[in-house]
């Protein structure tokens, strides 16, 4: 551990400085702004996750009746939107507001009142969705939630997720054109994009896919509210609508937006793995554009979440081929990973064992996306658990693995406590267990014929596929709240955090453990993408110099 | 690290058996489709144990123990040009065999026959049943199963009269979506009698888990006289 | 605070950011009458 401390050390935090709740709800601080985040896309993760419980005890088994399909069906909905658009894609942004800034050696973010808006809309929006369960229930059509069955959805549920996404949209559009003006107009002298940390080039790529995206989902979604409540037929064949509009519509948005959720934790994984190598990032230009080509590519591919819908056969090969594309920009960023460990001196801290268990289990899930792409058999296993085992493989090792990287990374610099580094390493054997049972059976249950969306069955040949499924997600469970533990109990400990724990190399680490908060009283210079590292180097060649 | 691959072995090991063998196909295209998933279940399988193999050597190789860090750093590479352009040509390459494989197998994987003898069934999907009518205009006797000769290419044309479904039997079929406003086309050929099931493979309302699809493959004859006690 | 040109240059490249999210937005309601519509 590297417990140097620079001269330039500011106290903790100065006395005067308020923390009063007032001080946190009028805030315009990228830190307290992005710890918010963070607390409240956790606690959305909890939410989700509880229902993720309640779907897989309902499922451990054939006709039970735990809960009725109508209850099933709007806890499998919120489930999904709850992780997808209250969790993951806002995590990223907590993160990047926290991070960003202090990476790129600026003193806050381009715009600090939007910023604060972007947070205040995610909980207002998030509390309007959730309304609905007091009301008339929740949406229920799935978070797909395709026309003609969430316009004919009685009850108001389905408007107020629409009206919900519509302010979760605006909270994520204003917060990418915010990172976009603070990322390209406000980085420190010597800090050229070409020298840029990975997490802030993913975190740049993440806004670009929603401002060019979201507005379509936008559409979409005004659409389904004004077919439902104002008496027009976007989607209504009955009267010249076209059902098929909505999925085209809906996926040009959510494929992209899988990417917006998974290349920020790809950036978190690019910063970890070569601080606890002790090597630079391999092939730093390659990981840049590779992470540009997946943004490119992921606007192409949308159709391959519709290839039982009875496209053309040339269609079907289009997005065949151009999904499979996707997995060259995305093996390079593996192989360059595995090129960052090879002959490094590699330290398994809490962070770095989470970032190499996210490489492997998400190799899993690009694999099996890529049998997905190939369209033959995507129609045999599409819309079964296959899919559910494949999109968790990609999509829920992006929080599970690399977001609970990063958290155990940055923990000391944000809190300015060390996390106990035991219970970290037991959560994340119990996390990585837990994960692979609840999933990994998934895909054999996708190929034996398991539908997904069903709220129960009566095949018994799929029972223990489920039982163990429905045991896996418990161990997660256990997993995630003992690392609830680790965060709650180190905020208490008194085990303080230096500058720079681990020997890091952008910028963040050069500042105190927490940033003051102006962030920096001076900046070291700026003439790789390693500025900390190049400094450290320095002094101790220096020192060297100076003893011979 | 290696308890933890034992244990995701032994609790994996019920998926490898469904894993080889893709819901039993009983139909004609089932042959060019399994070798279609076969040839990309075995390409996946070798890169997870290359890449993953890779990833676990080089995690426990150069591992340094707490507190044992050598005091000079390791080489600090930066990448290599030559490296980039193979690891990106090889899975390319890759990729295209895969692809090229899998337009080779279409043509025999393709289940919409233009074969005269074949039979047309309209298949309507509704909440929460699927509903058959034969070309003779009269529906199954059992208007929840569907009764077919074996060995005889079968096309289906399936609507919806009210929001998405997706008819899918595994054993014989891919799925295909019931879309009102459009009329979509599937088929099959049967290669064995028997009874087949399936469900509806599209979320479609409460009623969702129970919209089950059954399937009886008969012989010729006895689908002949099948056929004449519906009048 | 921020000085004076960068303050432009972020509200510039907001301002452009924003009405490109507009147009799109407005892109796709016209897809939309147009396929179910026209």
């Amino acid at each position: 551990m590297v417990t140097e401390t620079y001269p330039t050390q500011a106290p903790a935090a100065p006395a005067t400085r308020s923390d009063g709740l007032w001080s946190w709800i009028s805030t315009v601080d990228h830190k307290r702004i992005g710890i918010m985040y963070l607390i409240l896309t956790f606690f959305f993760f909890l939410v989700g996750g509880v229902f993720a419980l309640v779907l897989r005890l309902q499922l451990s088994g054939p006709s039970k009746t735990l809960v009725s399909p109508e209850i099933y069906d709007q806890i499998m909905t919120m489930h999904g939107t709850t992780m997808i658009f209250l969790f993951v894609v806002p995590v990223m942004a907590g993160f990047g507001n926290y991070l960003v800034p202090l990476q790129i050696g600026a003193r806050d973010m381009a715009f600090p009142r939007l910023n604060a808006l972007s947070f205040w809309l995610l909980l207002f929006g998030g509390m309007v969705m959730y309304s609905s369960f007091l009301w008339t229930g929740a949406a229920d059509a799935g978070w797909t939630s395709y026309p003609p069955l969430s316009v004919q959805s009685p009850g108001h549920g389905q408007d107020l997720w629409i009206v919900g996404l519509h302010i979760l949209g605006i909270s994520s559009f204003v917060g990418a054109l915010n990172f976009i003006c603070t990322i390209h107009n406000m980085r420190a002298p010597g800090m050229r994009m070409s020298r840029l940390p990975l997490f802030t080039w993913t975190i740049d790529m993440y806004a670009f896919m929603i401002v060019a995206a979201g507005p379509v989902l936008a559409g979409a979604l005004t659409m389904l509210l004004l077919d439902r409540n104002y008496g027009t037929h976007f989607y209504n064949p009955d009267h010249n609508g076209n059902v098929l509009l909505y999925q085209h519509l809906f996926w040009f948005y959510s494929h992209p937006v899988v990417y917006v959720m998974a290349l920020p934790g790809f950036g978190m994984i690019s910063e970890i793995l070569p601080v606890f190598s002790r090597k630079p990032l391999f092939g730093y230009r390659a990981l840049v554009y590779s992470t540009v080509a997946i943004a490119f590519l992921g606007f192409l591919v949308w159709g391959h979440h519709m290839f039982a819908v009875g496209f053309s056969e040339p269609v079907q090969i289009w997005f065949m081929l151009a999904s499979m594309s996707i997995a060259v920009p995305t093996g390079v960023k593996i192989f360059n990973w595995i090129g960052t460990m090879w002959m490094g001196q590699l330290r398994f801290e809490p962070p770095m064992l989470f970032a190499v268990g996210f490489i492997g289990l998400f190799l899993i899930g690009g694999l099996s996306g890529i049998m997905l792409a190939i369209y033959p058999i995507d129609q045999q296993v599409t819309d079964s658990y296959f899919v559910v085992a494949h999109f968790h493989y990609v999509l829920g090792t992006v929080p599970v693995f690399a977001v609970m990287a990063g958290l155990h990374y940055w923990f000391p610099k944000i809190t300015g406590k060390m996390l106990d580094r035991r219970l970290a390493v037991q959560s994340f054997w119990v996390i990585f267990i837990g994960f692979n049972m609840t999933f990994f059976p998934m895909h054999g249950m996708g190929l034996s014929g398991m539908p997904r969306r069903i709220a129960t069955y009566t095949n018994s040949s799929w029972t223990i596929y489920n039982q163990i499924a429905t045991l896996g997600s418990i161990v997660l469970a256990v997993g995630v709240l003992m690392v609830m533990w680790n965060v709650l109990s180190s905020l208490r400990s008194s085990r303080t955090a230096p500058a720079d724990p681990w020997g890091g190399y952008s910028l963040e680490w050069y500042t105190s453990s927490p940033p003051p908060a102006h962030n920096f009283d001076d900046l070291p210079p700026i003439r790789s993408e390693r500025p900390v590292y190049d400094l450290r180097r320095e002094r101790a060649l220096a020192r060297e110099g100076a003893a011979s | 690290m290696l308890t933890a691959l034992i244990v995701f072995a032994l609790f994996t090991a019920p998926a490898y058996a469904n894993l080889a063998t893709p819901e039993l196909p009983d139909s004609t295209n089932a042959d060019a489709m399994g070798n279609i998933y076969r040839a990309a279940l075995g390409a996946c399988i070798a890169i997870f144990v290359l890449v993953g193999g890779w990833l676990l050597y080089t995690s426990i190789r150069f591992r340094t123990r707490r507190g044992a860090t050598p005091v000079d750093p390791p080489p600090q590479t930066h990448g290599s040009r030559r490296l980039e352009i193979g690891w990106t040509i090889v899975p390319i390459l890759i990729l295209a065999g895969l692809a090229g494989y899998t337009f080779d197998q279409l043509g025999a994987a393709e289940n919409i026959s233009t074969s005269r003898n074949a039979l047309h069934i309209a298949v309507t999907a509704q909440q929460f049943t699927f509903s058959y009518t034969y070309p003779n205009g009269k529906p199954p006797s059992n208007p929840s199963i569907l009764v077919v000769p074996v060995n005889t290419p079968i096309d289906i044309s399936i609507v919806s009269k009210d929001v998405n479904h997706d008819w899918w039997v595994p054993s014989l079929a891919p799925k295909i979506d019931a879309i009102p406003g459009q009329v979509n086309q599937t088929g099959f050929t049967a290669t064995h009698a028997g009874t087949f099931h399936g469900q509806c493979a599209e979320f479609c309302g409460a009623g969702h888990a129970t919209m089950t699809i059954t399937v009886h493959v008969v012989n010729r004859p006895a689908f002949q006289s099948y056929m004449a006690s519906l009048k | 605070m921020i000085d004076k040109p960068t303050a432009t240059r972020n509200l510039k490249l907001a301002l452009v950011l924003s009405i490109l999210g507009v147009l799109i937005f407005a892109a796709t309601m016209i897809v939309g009458v147009i396929v179910s519509h026209g």
